[in-house]
């Protein structure tokens, strides 16, 4: 049976919004026959020593689907640091083994656009340290997923689970990532301005939970004197 | 005027990039700071964004990151320096990055046709990236300096650069590079 890992880059870990995504699709592959397996690099893998378990286990893999957040243009640090270990543990190894990579980083601002480069940077990855790289998804506005099951979420993720059924589906071919899945990722259910509005009222509802108000918010904790 | 290097490298092999950019941000009379990321033991952001609306302007977790972000926005000069990982930065100075976010606001705003959060505060750094390569990558250096470019998008920095030494380049070369990218960012004299 071939084998597929869900590996998740997100700081909050099961708590996260990466996690349904990942959960969404490995269920896909596991209708199409793969064994899958969720891996964790946060909290669980958080220290070097832990990271040498999720090492190995991506030797015998056939498929690794990688979902994480953007960090600032970029990857989480401790992806990062999955990232140089792995390939520092794979860079001379001799495999004949196809062994297929993947990757969707979702954001925080709406446009999908700006996921791209983190993208590169994982097809950068996976070529360097011996993987086949079969393209990414690029999602903005992750936090429209709300730490929700994809399928629960309903219609306002609809453009996620859309693109994640074309993206199985040419994976269940041999194929690579088709442009129509990125083109479903891209879209956005509402439009930005409006994402912008919500967006700004719930850091203010969240803020008033911790009992502070809008302008509370704009503290100058380390202002120059 | 203050400059702060946050050296990312995962050994020694930095030191000469280093003592180039020390060399010649001093010559135009700032003072220097170069930290050590690696032996620097600090957590990763875990991203509760406790730092936007529980402490405002101040990360949760207590530990010199806390201060490295301090340091990083009341700096005039802040130096990425780095090996070119898969054309960004290595995991130690990315764990610094990632827990800058403190220093910018939650709120969305549209920012050169694009959603970014507005900046907390007036003052902020210019912002440098040198990345160093084994050897010339076009694809890996193309990331390196649009991730320079984006980071800006999202820092509003007064000024910004970004560029790759060699590890064969000789110190002639690098500080070549060096005087070039300070330059670009427009790193007045102080
Ligand atoms: C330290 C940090 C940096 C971030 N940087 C960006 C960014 O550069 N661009 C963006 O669109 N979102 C950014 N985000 C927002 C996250 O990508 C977004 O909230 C995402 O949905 C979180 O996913 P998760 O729940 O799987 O961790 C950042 C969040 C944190 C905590």
């Amino acid at each position: 049976m071939p084998k597929a890992i869900g590996l998740i880059g997100s700081p909050r870990g099961a708590k996260s919004n990466s996690k349904p995504i990942a959960d969404y699709l490995l269920g896909k592959f596991e209708g199409q026959g793969f064994e899958t397996e969720t891996v964790l690099i946060y909290p669980e893998h958080r220290k070097d020593p832990a990271l040498k378990g999720v090492i190995e286990k991506l030797d015998g893999v056939d498929l690794v689907a990688l979902v994480f957040p953007l960090y600032i243009d970029s990857l989480p640090a401790r992806l990062i640091r999955a990232f140089e270990l792995i390939h520092k543990h794979r860079k001379d190894r001799k495999s004949s083994k196809d062994q297929r990579f993947m990757a969707i980083c979702q954001s925080g601002f709406p446009e999908s656009h700006q996921n791209l480069l983190a993208l590169d940077m994982c097809k950068c990855f996976a070529e360097l340290s011996g993987f086949r790289w079969i393209g990414g998804l690029p999602i903005g506005a992750g936090a429209i997923v709300g730490e929700q099951n994809l399928v629960d979420a309903g219609g306002r993720v609809y453009f996620i689970r859309n693109a994640l059924d074309m993206t199985a589906e040419a994976i269940a071919r041999n194929e690579e990532i088709p442009e129509e899945a990125i083109v479903a990722a891209s879209k956005l259910p509402v439009p930005a301005w409006l994402y912008r509005l919500i967006g700004n009222s719930s850091w203010k509802q969240r803020a008033k939970k911790n009992d502070l108000r809008k302008r509370a918010l704009y503290a100058k904790p380390y202002a120059r004197h | 005027m203050k400059a702060l290097i946050l050296n990312g490298g995962e050994d020694k092999s930095f030191q000469t990039v280093e003592a180039a950019l020390l060399r010649d941000l001093e010559q135009r009379g700032l003072a220097v700071t170069a930290l050590q990321m690696r032996e620097m033991d600090i957590e990763t952001c875990v991203g509760c964004f406790g730092c936007w609306i529980k402490t405002p302007g101040q990360c949760t977790i207590n530990d010199a990151g806390r201060d490295v972000a301090r340091q990083m926005i009341t700096s005039d000069v802040v130096v990425y320096l780095t090996p070119v990982t898969f054309g960004g930065y290595s995991y130690h100075l990315k764990k610094v990055v990632d827990r800058f976010i403190p220093n910018i606001l939650p709120f969305f705003r549209f920012y050169k046709k694009e959603i970014h959060h507005p900046q907390r505060y007036p003052n902020r750094p210019i912002l440098i990236g040198l990345g160093i390569l084994d050897k010339p990558d076009p694809e890996q250096e193309r990331m390196f300096a649009e991730l320079n470019l984006r980071n800006a998008l999202n820092m509003e920095p007064p000024g910004f650069a970004a560029g790759v030494v060699y590890r064969s380049d000789s110190k002639d070369e690098i500080s070549k590079k060096v005087v070039n990218m300070l330059d670009k960012a427009e790193v007045q004299n102080a």
